[in-house]
C-alpha cells in the first residue's frame, strides 16, 4: 500500500513539477511576443522555405496513401474477377472431375489472398534495392533519397534535399489508375525520350506525367521545368 | 472506397493547415526565443525548420494540445530542438546509458514523496528544477501538461520509447533529492 501510495505523490511531484515549466516556457513566450526589437530580416525566406516542407508533406503523404489505396483496390479486383470466372466455370461445367479440379483450385486461390492480404496490412516489406526497377540516374544539386515504397506494381521514391525541399517519383503498371490534382492547373505537353507525357504546372509545383508500353511514370515538386524534364530523361532500369 | 479517399484527402488537407495555422501564429516568436538560444540568424532558422520537422512527427499528439498550452509548448520544442541542433553540430554522446534492472529498480525505490511534497513551497521546486537536464523536463512537460503517449514523447526528443519511462523515473528522482536538501550527482 505504501508503495503505491508513494507513487501517487510521485505523480502528483511530477505534475506539479511539469506545470511549473509549462507557465515559465508561457512567460517566456509572452515576454518575446511582445518584444519588438528582434526580427528576422529573412522573413520571407523561411516563409517561403517551412510553408514548401509543409506543402510537401501533405503530397508525400497523399501519394503515399493513393498508392496503398491502389494496391488495396487492384487486389480486392483481382479476387472478384477470379472468383467470378470460376463460379462461371462451375455453373456451366457437368464433368464432376473438372469440378473437383476447380473447387480445389479455388481454395487454394482464397488461401493465397489471405496470405497476400495478411502480408500487406500487417508485414509491409519495404526493400530498399533499386535492382530491377526504374529510377533516375539524375538528380538536381543537393538531392537524395529520403525513403522509398516497392512493390510488384511500382515504385515510389521521395527525394529531399538540405532546405528539406522534397520530390517525388514515382511509377506504376498501365494498368493501374493514379489521381492527380491538377485543378487550377496548366498543362504544358513534352516528349521524354520520345514518349509523350504532360507537365501540369502551378505556383511553382510541377507534375511529370508520361507514359511508356508498360508503365505510367510520374515526378512531382517544387522543381524547374528543364529540371524535371532531365530527371525524367534519366530514368532508367 | 471513393469516400474514404475523399475523407484522407480532406483529413491531409486540414492537418496541413493546422500546422500552417501553428507556423504563422506562432513563427515570429519561435524564431526570436531561437535567435536568443543561437545568436545566429541562420541557426535561428535551422531551428525553426527542426522545430516543424518535430512537430510534422507528432501531429496526431500536437492536434490534441490544449490550445492554451500551444505556447509554452512552441517554446519547449524550440529549446528541444535547440538541443538536438548542439548535438548534431558538436556530435556530442547521448548521454543516455544502457540501464539494467538493478538500477531502474533502485532508481524507482520509493522515496518518501508525501512529505517531499508537504515541506517544500511551489518556489522550492522552481529552483530544484533549475539544474535539471532539459531532455528531462521536457519528458515532464510532454507527459503532464500535453498529455503525450510515451511514443509520441521518443519521436519527439529523439529517444527509444523506454527511455522516456527511464528520464521520467530520474527526474522526479532527482526532484526528491534536491527538495530534500541532498546534493544529486548526475549530470
Amino acid at each position: 500500500m505504501k508503495s503505491s501510495f508513494n507513487d501517487e505523490y510521485g505523480e502528483i511531484l511530477l505534475r506539479k513539477a511539469a506545470i511549473l515549466l509549462s507557465e515559465e516556457d508561457e512567460k517566456i513566450y509572452d515576454k518575446l511576443r511582445d518584444d519588438e526589437t528582434i526580427v528576422n530580416p529573412n522573413q520571407e525566406e523561411l516563409d517561403k522555405k517551412i510553408l514548401g516542407m509543409i506543402k510537401n508533406y501533405e503530397k508525400k503523404k497523399k501519394r503515399k496513401r493513393n498508392l496503398m489505396l491502389l494496391k488495396r483496390v487492384s487486389l480486392k479486383a483481382a479476387i472478384f474477377v477470379a472468383v467470378l470466372t470460376i463460379g462461371f466455370a462451375i455453373t456451366y461445367t457437368t464433368v464432376d472431375a473438372f469440378k473437383i479440379t476447380v473447387i480445389n483450385f479455388i481454395i487454394e486461390q482464397k488461401e493465397k489472398f489471405s496470405l497476400i492480404s495478411l502480408s500487406e496490412n500487417n508485414n509491409i516489406s519495404v526493400p530498399t534495392e533499386l535492382n530491377e526497377k526504374y529510377f533516375p540516374r539524375y538528380l538536381p544539386e543537393g538531392y537524395e533519397i529520403n525513403s522509398t515504397f516497392i512493390n510488384d506494381g511500382g515504385v515510389e521514391i521521395s527525394y529531399i534535399n538540405k532546405n528539406g525541399e522534397i520530390f517525388i517519383y514515382s511509377y506504376f503498371d498501365k494498368n493501374s489508375k493514379a489521381g492527380i490534382d491538377t485543378e487550377n492547373t496548366t498543362e504544358t505537353s513534352v516528349l521524354i525520350n520520345g514518349l509523350e507525357g504532360s507537365i501540369f504546372s502551378k505556383d511553382g509545383y510541377r507534375i511529370l506525367v508520361f507514359k511508356s508500353d508498360e508503365y505510367i511514370f510520374i515526378i512531382e515538386g517544387h522543381i524547374e521545368k528543364e529540371e524535371i524534364i532531365k530527371i525524367a530523361k534519366s530514368i532508367k532500369k | 472506397m471513393i469516400t474514404i479517399a475523399i475523407i484522407t484527402s480532406i483529413k491531409d488537407e486540414n492537418e496541413r493547415s493546422f500546422i500552417e495555422e501553428l507556423y504563422i501564429k506562432h513563427n515570429k516568436v519561435m524564431w526570436k526565443y531561437a535567435m536568443s538560444l543561437t545568436k545566429n540568424k541562420d541557426e535561428a532558422d535551422e531551428l525553426i525548420q527542426i522545430s516543424f520537422e518535430k512537430i510534422i512527427r507528432c501531429i496526431e499528439a500536437v492536434k490534441e494540445i490544449n490550445c492554451c498550452k500551444m505556447d509554452s509548448y512552441m517554446v519547449s520544442i524550440v529549446r528541444n530542438s535547440y538541443n538536438t541542433l548542439l548535438r548534431k553540430k558538436y556530435k556530442e554522446k547521448e548521454n543516455i546509458k544502457y540501464i539494467d534492472s538493478d538500477e531502474l529498480a533502485d532508481l524507482e525505490a520509493h522515496d518518501d514523496y508525501e512529505s517531499v511534497l508537504e515541506k517544500n513551497s511551489t518556489s522550492d521546486i522552481i529552483s530544484a528544477l533549475e539544474n535539471m537536464p532539459d531532455k528531462y523536463k521536457m519528458v515532464l512537460k510532454l507527459k503532464y501538461v500535453h498529455e503525450f503517449e510515451d511514443e509520441q514523447i521518443a519521436k519527439t526528443i529523439g529517444v527509444q520509447t523506454n527511455s522516456v519511462r527511464m528520464y521520467k523515473t530520474r527526474a522526479l528522482r532527482m526532484l526528491a533529492e534536491r527538495l530534500k536538501g541532498s546534493v544529486c550527482s548526475e549530470k
